[in-house]
């Protein structure tokens, strides 16, 4: 058997979470536990890992929980901090320094990443502060440049990989990066490789088609689109066909997704429900991360009761089919008990019950076999 | 106040009404029938959630028995027979059972097995868990390990091959002496053929002489109801029948009440 990518996943230091550890993870794993249990910190933390050297990642991941509040963003260095574990400490010393360490088996390269960063400060010359004119004894220093303090963070990423294991405690590379507020971190893109491709599908990225029309358009796509139709068609019969085309009214060159509908005719993808954009925004997602790793947050959002078991069956048949493991969280057991009817051997579905204790994080595993009876046979709750 | 929580698993209805009366009778429990959330959480999580009823319409998922006290909460799970060691691993599977249990405890009945086989079995098959479960029982069970108490308890008496019901008419020859006579006299009546053609089992004799003053006491309600509601197990038969002072003892020790 061709090992996966990830085999398990150890998530020692990452936001508030501690020791916590996903072992033998399967096709789908599924994430439960009550609220603020970390279960989404965990696919940050498996997102960052897998990208470990590229800033867009870190800095997207550190942003994907305000998708929907662009203007009250917490600024980017602060994102940043927030991916890190601290100390508990009243000291306000041990908040400027904060640490990620994650480990993992499988045949992802990456085995280790330890990640640092101390709060720095500079001397910054403002261009705005700069045009800033001074009245009475001020008025010398008009045009003259007054410098000012910006703060940053020095980020030093270790990773560990297989090439390196004779030893063990020196890292097989090391990258550092100086960050700065006001900066456009984008820009600094760092490195894209090592990595494993990955996606996150969050409850509500559906809604921004960023990115959406490129998936639609990759040839990848042209393989199993007849079968993207007939899960979108588990929501509403009358969708009959896809397409990437330039709206007749528009002035620009901006191209939309269509859709062929019975009754309406064609119609954008914006003008559908939830449902059928989130299953296409997972189905375009998922394709895009062959052999790697999907991510979803909320697996059961926005998709009827009924519609659930048709839709995770073709989530898992294509799972399999382009070789992508899925880690995904949910909060309904109508979901759990959707996927035990679609899958069918203990290493296809694995369920892990995050549970926060005092000094770390408890994981209860089940796989497919346990989680059947638990379920069918004895009625349990699994969920917390 | 929170209660230490203890986990007694037995094989089938009878023996959890059986078992709850005990509890309730002679060592001072409470049936809980409050309001869910007043459930102690750990017992919260054995409250059935049906899964979809997909050709099985007929399924029926049983909650456990609680009881209380100031400080246990005992809950008597009935694990389907056969199934009771699969069902309880299970379970166990699910729970933090290390740190949430202050015992776990079984009471079963020895009517295929002798009692040092049935303790052979119930020991391997929750090796998982606790390899510390009782390899073998005296008079009064076996109660081992600490945290949690692990226990293990065989009816009828720890020795003899039987069932609950060879316990319970020697309860009922103390409570109901005259029903148990005509019940046996009734039963007597029916010839070696007869029984035979019905096709008895081992101790059935014994099932349907409880099964008829039961019936007596209770007309048209089922053993469990007259286990729960009569005087089979009370404090004058627990005064003449050591076989009762050996369950009583075995369950202060596994609920650590014992003075």
């Amino acid at each position: 058997m061709t090992p996966k990518s990830l085999e398990s996943i150890k998530i020692h230091q990452f936001r508030g979470l501690r020791d916590l550890e996903l072992g033998n993870l399967g096709l789908i794993n599924l994430l439960v536990g009550i609220n603020n249990s970390g279960k989404t910190s965990v696919l940050e933390a498996i997102n960052i890992y897998c990208h470990p050297l590229d800033l867009r990642v870190w800095l997207g991941t550190a942003r994907q929980r305000e998708q929907e509040a662009i203007r009250a963003r917490t600024p980017a260095i602060d994102a940043l901090r927030w991916l890190f574990s601290h100390e508990f400490s009243f000291d306000k010393e041990q908040l400027q320094k904060g640490n990620i360490l994650i480990s993992s088996e499988g045949s992802f390269s990456v085995k280790k990443m330890e990640a640092t960063y101390e709060q720095i400060e500079g001397i910054w010359v403002s261009d705005r502060r700069n045009k800033r004119s001074f009245s009475g004894e001020e008025q010398a220093l008009e045009n003259e440049e007054i410098p000012g303090i910006r703060k940053g963070l020095d980020l030093k990423i270790d990773l560990f990989t297989e090439q390196l294991s004779l030893l063990e405690s020196v890292p097989s590379l090391t990258e550092s990066f100086q960050l700065w507020e006001d900066e456009f971190l984008s820009r600094l893109a760092g490195k894209g490789e090592p990595s494993l491709r990955t996606a996150i599908v969050t409850p509500s990225s559906h809604r921004s088609e960023i990115g959406q029309i490129r998936l639609l358009s990759e040839a990848r796509f042209q393989n199993f689109k007849s079968d993207v139709l007939n899960l979108l068609q588990q929501l509403d019969r009358n969708i009959s066909d896809i397409e990437i085309l330039l709206s007749p009214e528009t002035v620009t060159s901006r191209f939309n997704i269509y859709i062929h509908h019975e009754r309406l005719g064609l119609a954008p993808i914006s003008t559908f429900g939830d449902g059928v954009r989130r299953l296409l925004h997972i189905a375009l997602k998922l394709a895009s991360v062959k052999g790697g790793v999907l991510l979803i947050d909320e697996l059961e959002s926005t998709i009827h009761t009924e519609a659930l078991q048709n839709s995770f069956s073709w989530l898992t048949k294509w799972c399999k089919e382009m070789d992508v493991q899925l880690l995904a969280t949910t909060h309904s057991l109508e979901a759990v008990d959707a996927l035990l009817e679609v899958t069918e051997s203990s290493s296809e579905l694995v369920l892990y019950r995050l549970e926060p204790k005092e000094m770390h994080t408890r994981v209860v595993r089940h796989d497919w076999n346990r989680l059947k009876r638990l379920r069918e046979e004895l009625g349990q709750e699994v969920r917390w | 106040m929170s209660r230490r929580c203890v986990l007694i698993g037995v094989e089938g209805n009878h023996d959890q009404a059986f078992l709850c009366k005990v509890l309730r009778e002679l060592l001072g429990f409470s049936q809980f029938n409050d309001d869910e959330s007043k459930l102690d959480s750990l017992w919260r999580k054995f409250i059935p959630v049906y899964p979809p009823k997909t050709g099985r319409l007929y399924l029926r998922l049983d909650m456990p028995s609680i009881l209380y006290t100031d400080t246990l909460s005992v809950a008597v799970y009935v694990g389907e027979g056969s199934k009771l060691i699969d069902n309880l691993n299970t379970k166990l599977a699910d729970i933090d059972y290390s740190t949430d249990l202050a015992a776990f405890g079984i009471v079963v009945d020895a009517d295929k097995y002798t009692p040092p086989q049935v303790a052979r079995a119930y020991h391997d098959g929750f090796q998982e868990f606790f390899p510390d479960f009782p390899t073998e029982v005296g008079e009064s069970g076996s109660v081992t390990g600490n945290s949690p108490k692990l226990g293990l308890y065989i009816l009828p008496n720890n020795y003899d091959q039987g069932v609950l019901d060879t316990l319970l008419c020697e309860c009922g020859e103390v409570a109901y002496p005259t029903h148990m006579e005509r019940a046996k006299a009734y039963i007597n009546q029916f010839s070696s053929e007869e029984i035979q053609k019905i096709g008895w089992k081992p101790f059935d004799r014994e099932k349907a002489t409880v099964a008829a003053v039961a019936s007596i006491l209770k007309p048209g309600k089922t053993n469990t109801v007259s286990i729960a509601d009569n005087k089979w197990i009370c404090a004058q038969a627990e005064q003449q029948l050591p076989q009762l002072q050996n369950l009583t003892h075995f369950l202060k020790k596994l609920l650590g009440i014992l003075n």
